[in-house]
């Protein structure tokens, strides 16, 4: 019985990482291109649960999710344009107001588009109360499907990155933002095309996790926070850490029930952070020297 | 095919450049040669877009490219090899090598990137040995000769080159401005900025001589060079002891 | 024939360029280096920073003879002693001589710019060149010495003075070029008529003249009387010396190196620009000298620029033969002449030989002018009438091209001084 127990929590704390380590490595992509950190991250996963909610009312499930990644792509760039283009060399400050200040605006826009209601999408396979059976353990296919997800995600932005010329290009944009200029990259739309990009696997995973956790329009602010504390954590620019990090933070947070009452659940990753911040900014699996290659 | 025309550049409320001008010609070497701080990379990199002018014009084959971001500017021919190389590190050679080509793959000259590719093996033999390591493990004279291959990639009628020098070791320095003269032997158009005047300007055509963000002096190098003034300040010799 | 070709027939757009840049770092320089400059410059509140255009060259304060006598010697030296290597000195009739030097550089261009405009006159290496002025302080004769052995030629040095040995050293060295001023080309010529000797015994082809104003009418003669084609060439040692401007074969116009000189034309009383092509003095401000920049210098010398292309080919503008001096100007009852104007007039009249004399006198309220001129022998012996016809003749002509009524009086030849040097021509009694 306890085995089954811990093995909930195991399973509920691999999910929620999922979604904690698509955010962390949303914010990595954008910081890694930009050396901005995207406070409206959170609103991503958002807006693409609630959209394809919306979609899928009159569309059938896969288009409506695909349809509401597209929709927040393309929010994504929006938001580059409009609030972040015209930026030149802003400092931290700035920057945290005017991406806190987006999400806010967001968020607002979500309440009034959609309501406070909470929704959520259909489970992609069964129901809420099918399981599969793997070595004892009773597991959502849902989660199989946001762990799978998540994975191919991150497998997809490694080809990218690394196998593509575009993803090449937008690497030595983060590399080394005048010398990418000066081979005649378009550095400009390499920014725009990182927020799309975090944009959209927020969006889907926002989607893939929806039936689990459900969406609501203030999940985004909690979720920017913990995709912060993640990234952090893996250490700032460093992708393949976030996942990592991301399954701790879930994890324990997941845990954390057994020991402490389940409001302070959210406090854990703040403590995380804070700590973080203060001992070792460079994340547990970074050091400084990989901070500075800014390698996804 | 280059012409500056009363440059003022400033950081904030700080004049760098004063009413700066200058040219370059078809198939010249120039040189722009000064003390530290002169002005000479602000210089350049208000040429390449990375910085922009307070007024002043800077016309490239007779287009005005002041306002144009950089990538316009490079697009249509003037490359810029940066100080400091600022390669990408994390990368191997041979990708920095095609994402310098970025231009002319998007001319769709995929035939000709590979052509110069080798062209730029052949220049530097030794980026061709160390094709996959990353270039951040390359030594200072390597990553600068991959620093300028990168630069050429993009097939430049102009090229550009910030104190190429700095940092390396004499033989190194040797072989680094061997490689600019025979780029200006081969009808290239070039201009070097630099603190190592003497070899400066025994490879250029015409120098600049650029103090306080002004230019003092101009001419065809060997004047420059003969130039006695020039020799104390900036070539470090010691004129009166020489001619006791 | 070009000297330099690519500057001498360099893309005006290119050149204006050339000449903003050197214009900026010759000022820049300027302004470090020579207090004097330094100091006008900030009285009337000019920093090198503001020129925008070659326009703003007349926010510029004019340089003028006055201020190189005050800094004699050196005072006006835009690099050390050590790095001049060369000093010369103008000839001053009146006051201090001024100083000028050159540094190694300087040098060089100045015999690159001498060697354009020999080029220019048909000058090449093949020449034997004979050089009449006199060695010395004096620039001319380093100056055109130097600019000949740059283009390869023969040079003989052979200063002035010894007519006689002059015209024997160009029968036997078999001299094809001559230098030196006008006049004395002119006495040599008479001379040579002189002595009965043949014009086809010398080999000569050219002639380069210059350092005082002379007429077409007296280029004429020269060219006929040896045999030549003469060409005029301009500079002043307070710019660099002879190279300033030439003529080409065209001799239509003297090509300024205006990739070294920066050339104004004011009006000399208002000091403001005249229109393009009109006449006025004539400023200099120096684009390339390393030892002795000069500002705006007014030259005092009165021209006009030819805004019009050449047949030969050079962009560089041309300016007229000099037309005289803004301070050899007369003002004879009001009315503005010029000594080299009386000259033209007097040469287009028959009878009479290229030497005249202008002795102005106030002996009531009026200027009296009277002009000496000397007549041809023949006249002398004819009927008084004759003569009487020629004096007035010069009179009316004088009247209606000048604007001014003179008294004439014949004399025989020869009898006026003859001078080796520049010429002097009028001689003014009047106190003013």
């Amino acid at each position: 019985m306890f085995l089954e127990l811990f093995f909930q929590y195991l399973v509920a704390g691999l999910t929620y990482g999922t979604i904690y380590a698509v955010v962390g490595i949303g914010f990595n992509i954008i910081y890694n291109t930009t050396g901005i950190i995207n406070f409206a991250q959170g609103e991503f996963v958002m807006l693409g649960g609630m959209t394809a909610v919306s979609l899928h009312a009159f569309l059938p499930l896969p288009l409506a999710i695909a349809g509401a990644v597209l929709v927040t792509m393309a929010v994504g760039g929006l938001i580059e344009m409009l609030f972040i283009r015209w930026l030149v060399k802003p400092s931290v400050l700035r920057m945290i107001i005017i991406t806190i200040g987006v999400s806010i605006l967001i968020r607002e826009g979500a309440l009034h588009l959609w309501g406070e209601g909470i929704r959520s999408l259909p489970y992609f396979t069964g129901n809420e109360v099918s399981a599969i059976e793997i070595g004892g353990v009773r597991v959502s296919p849902q989660v199989l499907w946001a762990l799978g997800v998540a994975a191919i995600v991150v497998l997809l932005l490694n080809v990218f990155f690394h196998y593509t010329m575009l993803g090449r290009e937008m690497r030595a944009c983060a590399s080394n933002r005048d010398a990418a200029a000066l081979c005649g990259i378009p550095t400009r739309n390499m920014v725009t095309l990182s927020f799309v990009v975090s944009a959209g696997i927020g969006a889907l995973a926002g989607c893939v996790v929806s039936p689990i956790t459900q969406t609501q329009y203030g999940i985004g602010a909690g979720l920017a926070i913990k995709g912060f504390t993640v990234a952090i954590l893996g250490g700032l620019g460093n992708s393949m850490a976030a996942v990592g990090a991301g399954f701790i933070l879930g994890i324990l947070e997941s845990f954390s029930i057994w020991v402490m009452p389940t409001a302070y659940k959210d406090a854990i990753s703040i403590t995380i952070l804070l700590a973080m911040l203060f001992a070792r900014p460079s994340g547990l699996f970074g050091n400084s020297e990989a901070a500075r290659l800014k390698e996804f | 095919m280059l012409k500056v025309r009363n440059l003022d550049v400033a950081y904030g409320s700080l004049s760098v450049l004063h009413h700066l001008s200058l040219h370059v010609k078809q198939g010249e070497i120039v040189t722009i040669i000064g003390a530290n701080g002169a002005g000479k990379t602000t210089l350049l990199r208000t040429i390449t877009g990375l910085l922009r002018p307070r007024s002043g014009s800077i016309r490239f084959r007779e287009e005005e490219i002041g306002s144009l971001p950089t990538e316009n500017i490079v697009s249509r021919g003037c490359s810029l090899v940066p100080e400091g190389r600022q390669v990408f590190a994390a990368m191997p050679v041979r990708e920095n090598l095609l994402l310098g080509a970025y231009v002319q793959f998007k001319r769709g000259r995929r035939e000709e990137v590979h052509r110069d590719l080798e062209r730029i093996y052949g220049l530097f033999p030794v980026l061709k040995q160390r094709e996959h390591q990353l270039a951040g493990t390359l030594s200072g004279g390597e990553q600068q000769m991959l620093a300028i291959g990168r630069a050429l990639m993009a097939g430049p009628s102009l090229i550009m080159l910030d104190e190429p020098s700095m940092g390396l070791a004499p033989l190194i320095v040797k072989d680094i401005f061997a490689i600019v003269r025979q780029l200006g032997k081969e009808g290239g158009t070039v201009l070097l900025v630099e603190q190592n005047a003497r070899s400066a300007l025994r490879i250029a055509d015409r120098g600049y001589v650029l103090e306080n963000g002004r230019i003092v002096l101009e001419g065809a190098a060997e004047n420059l060079l003969a130039n006695r003034e020039i020799q104390r300040a900036y070539l470090g010799k010691d004129v009166d002891a020489e001619n006791k | 024939m070009y000297w330099q070709p690519d500057e001498e027939r360099m893309d005006r757009k290119d050149l204006e360029q050339l000449q903003l840049e050197r214009l900026e770092s010759t000022l820049n320089r300027v302004y470090l280096n020579v207090p004097f400059y330094r100091k006008k410059f900030d009285a009337i509140g000019f920093n090198p920073d503001d020129l925008r255009s070659l326009d703003d060259l007349r926010k510029l304060p004019f340089t003028v003879k006055d201020d190189l006598r005050a800094n004699y010697p050196y005072g006006l030296f835009a690099v050390p002693l050590r790095e001049v290597v060369r000093v010369h000195a103008s000839s001053g009739t009146t006051g201090m001589s001024t100083v000028v030097g050159y540094t190694k550089n300087d040098i060089k261009t100045w015999s690159d710019l001498v060697a354009r405009i020999l080029t220019a006159a048909g000058v090449t290496a093949d020449d034997v060149i004979q050089i009449s002025f006199n060695y010395g302080l004096f620039t001319g004769a380093f100056g055109l010495h130097y600019g000949a052995e740059r283009v390869g030629a023969s040079v003989i040095p052979m200063s002035a003075g010894n007519t006689k040995r002059q015209i024997k050293i160009m029968q036997d060295f078999k001299t094809t070029a001559l230098v030196g001023t006008p006049s004395y080309a002119m006495l040599i010529a008479d001379t040579m008529m002189e002595m009965g000797i043949n014009r086809n015994s010398l080999s000569l082809k050219w002639g380069l003249f210059g350092a005082e104003p002379w007429s077409d009418a007296m280029r004429k003669e020269l060219q006929e009387k040896l045999k030549i084609t003469a060409t005029d060439n301009y500079g002043l040692s307070e710019i660099m010396g002879p190279g300033v401007a030439g003529e080409c074969l065209a001799r239509n116009g003297l090509h300024i190196a205006e990739d070294h000189f920066l050339v104004e034309v004011v009006d000399p009383r208002t000091l403001q620009p005249v229109a393009p092509g009109e006449v006025g003095e004539l400023v200099i401000t120096t684009l390339t000298k390393e030892a002795f920049p000069m500002i705006r210098y007014r030259t005092r010398d009165l021209t006009r620029i030819i805004e019009e292309p050449c047949s030969c080919g050079r962009t560089m503008r041309r300016m007229v033969r000099v037309m005289g001096r803004t301070d050899d100007m007369l003002i004879i009852r009001g009315v503005n002449v010029f000594p080299q104007q009386i000259e033209s007039v007097l040469f287009e009249i028959e009878g009479t030989e290229p030497h005249y004399q202008i002795v102005i006198d106030r002996k009531g309220a009026l200027d009296d002018a009277l002009v000496l001129v000397e007549a041809s022998e023949k006249i002398f012996f004819d009927e008084m009438k004759k003569q009487t016809e020629l004096i007035e003749t010069i009179k009316k002509r004088m009247a209606s091209e000048l604007g001014i009524s003179v008294e004439v009086k014949l004399v025989e030849k020869k009898s006026l001084e003859r001078f080796e040097g520049k010429a002097k021509r009028v001689i003014d009694n009047r106190k003013l």
